[in-house]
């Protein structure tokens, strides 16, 4: 046997023995971690042994999972593997696409959607329309996701749901005086800021432009942009579906809009549990998911007063497109109580009695609509 | 949620979770301990380090059914040394009476854990009776390790291979961790010499890894990546479904399938070679073929020897007469269908090679043989890949469903669907089809042969193949951490 033969033949073998001793000693030494943000999720920890759980499966299944979620530099190796399939040219990964201009858009497939889920939804808000119509000024703002308005950005022949279809189911059951359309409106100001690249949510630009557009049918005169001083209390946030590729993204910028008028809002989460002075809850910017920045998050109910005094209370109901778009709002009502059903499990009907609802609004996005088990509150 | 179980080593439905090579827990824990207990040891005990591995790779998942793989261990250990005794003492016929009973204790113990639910539910609905099922979790490798030691008492009767009068080395045998859950089904005469007298060499040791490395990238990157589209075609509405999108719905699986159990095999050969073993050849580019005979001496090699020896030639094979080898072949196909799984669809697909190899036999070989070697090529893949279908589906009517989607049974023929899957899979499928032709490997041997005689060059070829193989290897790592990456977000919110 030749040299170079001899040093083929130990060549790789001693990189692979290398590779294998060196990564297991370097997991073994590595501290373990409790928690992944990027996830959102509890990591395994070293499972206890007990003759019981070596014998149900338990342990050894645990085990397992604790070798892997505790591998050293996890993260790197994940982003290595969404590089591969990218070099691969996947369109999408763990339900986002690679968008254009460093787009990262939430995926909605078909075959996600129940129609006669769906269908019910729309039965639910029509005969909520019905029973309200006459006592409140009822406004419905169903807001397409990012698939369905940066078209252009979507990677081709992707397959998407089709929220168009829905939106115009909507508009035709409850009638345009009770619809707001804002596809168009957010259609047309799509080469502007208005979806994070790295979060399912519109951006405060968005929900500005289709505030704009609430105006005339909700009963006030919106304010202008420069009306407004705009902050950027924000220039690294990467969101929901930036954790779900883990790759190197361009981050977002997160941007509050504060009227040129010295006002002091009050806001209330669930019935006194947490107070916040402003509508924005600046301490959420130092935590991974920065959007609960606005009006702190996901709650059972909020209600914000302090923006004027006219005698109005709005109740929103709605999912968490809603905290971008209230901040507008709370300046046309004295009160705004804000609940999700998701939560909220009290009587519609007492809220709007007790609290002498004088507008509502329902404000989705048109996929947590189509999904949303909770509808049946409304008429409860 | 990437690592999909169908594929072909869940052969044996309904196990439990077991330890496989291609895990994070399998290379950076049980490996590098083996490996240096085994080699710290002097070979007098190395059969031993590999023996309590194996048991412990086994108890892994199935820390209860260890005991029923150690019963047929002893229940073949005795059973050959009675055989042996028997033949000194020139007593034929009390010595093919033990290999009988070897025989009926292990296709009983077969039978009772992989087949019994399968009768009561077949005689159930034959008589309306309401016989409740025993739902016992099939022990890991049974199918592999009952197949083994069976051929090992015979072997012993036939004078293949001479006794093992030690237990351990018979018990490494039958538990060897490499080709315990997936094979290849190594028999018994294979390895004898080895067992007892093996000489691990560094270059053995090398070709081991680079082997294991192949298989490792063939199974993690090849097989689970394909296998994700298979999942996702596999479940759409075949009422619905267009002709292409059900065509590559079936060659990702006709894909998955080969790269995953050829990677599997690959993985067990080159382990065995590190601790010594030469495992024969299981698979040989089947997708090369040229008609199903062919197929099938080169898919699952391993499987069809065992039958042809221990089946096909006792049984007469082809020495008895047309109609007695129709019938052999007959019998050994719907045997063939059944190990691979208790459900009538496996019984459908052996059958449908059995005719297949029947027509082939009486008169399609001699055609084929004339015809030019593309029309052999894609005779073959078309039923290679409408077999895949039968054997995909458990339920034989979702593969009718499916198969007729294939052939224009649901609605059109191309959809942007389609296209948005080619565009997604497109390089895969190049890469998949590259790689399952042999075509890698006779590239490889050109740059060896011509690299040679100049050193530079050939020095060349080796840092060549090393990067190639560092990637394969550092890629099927990252896309086993991957496959734990579960990211719990509130995209509903």
């Amino acid at each position: 046997m030749n040299k170079s033969k001899k040093f083929r033949s130990i060549s790789f073998s001693i990189i692979f023995v290398g590779m294998i001793f060196g990564l297991t000693t370097a997991s073994l030494i590595k501290k373990d971690t409790s928690f992944s943000a990027n996830e959102n999720r509890v990591l395994q920890q070293r499972p206890e042994f007990s003759a019981e759980r070596l014998f149900d499966g338990t342990f050894t299944k645990e085990y397992e999972s604790y070798v892997t979620d505790q591998f050293v530099a996890r993260d790197q190796w994940i982003a290595m593997k969404v590089y591969a399939e990218k070099a691969l040219q996947k369109k999408d990964i763990n339900g986002v696409y690679f968008g254009k201009d460093d787009y990262l858009i939430q995926q909605n497939l078909p075959s996600e959607i129940d129609q006669t889920l769906v269908d019910k939804n729309v039965n639910r808000l029509q005969s909520f329309i019905e029973q309200y119509k006459d006592k409140a000024n009822i406004n419905v703002m169903i807001v397409p996701t990012s698939s369905y308005i940066l078209k252009d950005k979507m990677p081709k022949y992707a397959q998407e749901y089709d929220q168009k279809g829905l939106m115009d189911q909507i508009q035709t059951a409850i009638g345009s005086e009770h619809y707001i359309n804002v596809e168009d409106t957010l259609a047309s100001h799509k080469d502007e800021y208005v979806y994070y690249r790295t979060d399912h949510h519109w951006t405060s630009l968005g929900a500005f432009y289709s505030y704009q557009k609430a105006g005339e049918q909700m009963g006030f005169t919106p304010y202008k942009q420069e009306d407004y001083t705009i902050t950027k209390a924000s220039d690294d946030f990467l969101g929901t579906t930036y954790s779900k590729v883990n790759i190197k993204s361009k981050a977002d910028d997160i941007n509050l809009y504060s009227l040129n008028k010295s006002l002091s809002y009050h806001v209330d989460i669930n019935n006194d549990d947490k107070q916040l002075n402003g509508l924005y809850d600046m301490e959420k910017l130092k935590q991974k998911d920065k959007y609960p920045v606005f009006l702190g998050g996901n709650n059972s109910i909020v209600e914000i007063t302090g923006g004027c005094k006219n005698g109005k209370t709005l109740l929103v109901i709605k999912d968490s497109f809603a905290h971008s778009m209230v901040p507008f709002l709370a300046d046309h009502y004295e009160k705004i109580i804000m609940i999700d059903y998701r939560y909220y499990n009290v009587s519609t009907k007492k809220l709007m009695e007790e609290s002498k609802v004088s507008d509502v609004l329902v404000l989705y996005n048109t996929i947590n609509f189509a999904q949303d088990k909770n509808l049946l509150k409304l008429v409860k | 949620m990437y690592l999909n179980l169908a594929s072909y080593i869940f052969l044996t439905r309904g196990e439990k979770k077991k330890m496989v090579f291609s895990s994070l827990l399998f290379l950076f824990r049980f490996l590098p301990i083996v490996l240096v207990l085994y080699f710290i040891m002097p070979r007098k005990l190395r059969n031993m380090v590999l023996f309590l591995a194996s048991l412990f790779f086994y108890a892994w998942g199935e820390p209860v059914y260890v005991v029923i793989m150690l019963f047929s261990t002893v229940v073949d250990y005795t059973h050959g040394r009675m055989v042996n005794s028997f033949l000194l003492k020139n007593d034929r016929k009390k010595a093919k009476m033990v290999v009988a009973s070897s025989m009926i204790i292990n296709l009983c113990l077969l039978g009772f854990f992989k087949y019994s639910d399968f009768l009561i539910q077949n005689i159930n609905s034959l008589f309306g009776t309401s016989i409740g099922l025993l739902e016992l979790s099939l022990p890991i490798g049974i199918s592999f390790y009952t197949f083994q030691t069976m051929s090992y008492t015979v072997d012993v009767y036939r004078g293949h291979a001479k006794v093992q009068r030690n237990i351990i080395s018979f018990g490494t045998y039958v538990a060897l961790f490499p080709q315990l859950i997936a094979g290849p089904i190594v028999q018994y005469k294979t390895i004898a010499e080895q067992l007892n007298h093996r000489r691990e060499s560094f270059d053995q040791f090398s070709d081991g890894v680079v082997r294991f490395v192949t298989g490792l990238g063939k199974k993690v990157l090849l097989a689970n990546s394909i296998g994700a589209l298979w999942d996702q075609i596999s479940v759409m509405d075949t009422a619905s479904l267009p002709v292409a999108t059900a065509w590559i719905g079936a060659l990702a699986y006709t894909f998955q399938i080969y790269f995953d159990f050829s990677g599997y095999s690959d993985m067990a050969i080159g382990l065995g070679k590190m601790f010594g073993f030469e495992f024969l050849e299981n698979f040989n580019y089947p997708y090369l073929s040229k008609s199903i005979t062919e197929f099938w001496r080169r898919w699952h090699i391993s499987l069809g020897s065992w039958f042809k020896e221990y089946v096909y030639i006792p049984l007469g094979g082809n020495r008895k007469g047309m109609k007695i080898q129709l019938r052999n072949i007959a019998i050994v196909w719907l045997l063939t269908g059944l190990w691979h799984g208790a459900s009538w669809n496996f019984v459908l697909w052996g059958a449908y090679f059995g005719v297949l190899l029947l027509i082939e036999k009486l008169v399609l070989l001699r055609w084929l043989g004339k015809t030019k070697a593309i029309v052999g090529h894609i005779y073959t893949m078309f039923f290679v890949i409408v077999s895949w279908v039968i054997f995909a589906f458990e339920d034989i009517s979702k593969a009718g469903n499916y198969l007729h989607a294939m052939f224009g049974g649901g609605q059109g023929i191309v959809t942007t669907e389609t296209l948005y899957l080619l565009s997604n899979y497109g390089v895969l499928f190049v890469i998949l089809i590259f790689s399952c032709t042999d075509a890698p490997k006779r590239i490889a041997a050109w740059f060896r042969t011509h690299s040679q005689h100049r050193v530079a060059a050939s020095y060349g070829y080796i840092v060549l193949e090393n990067v190639f193989l560092i990637a394969v290897c550092i890629l099927s790592i990252a896309y086993l951490v991957d496959s734990s990456y579960n990211p719990f977000l509130y995209f509903r919110f």
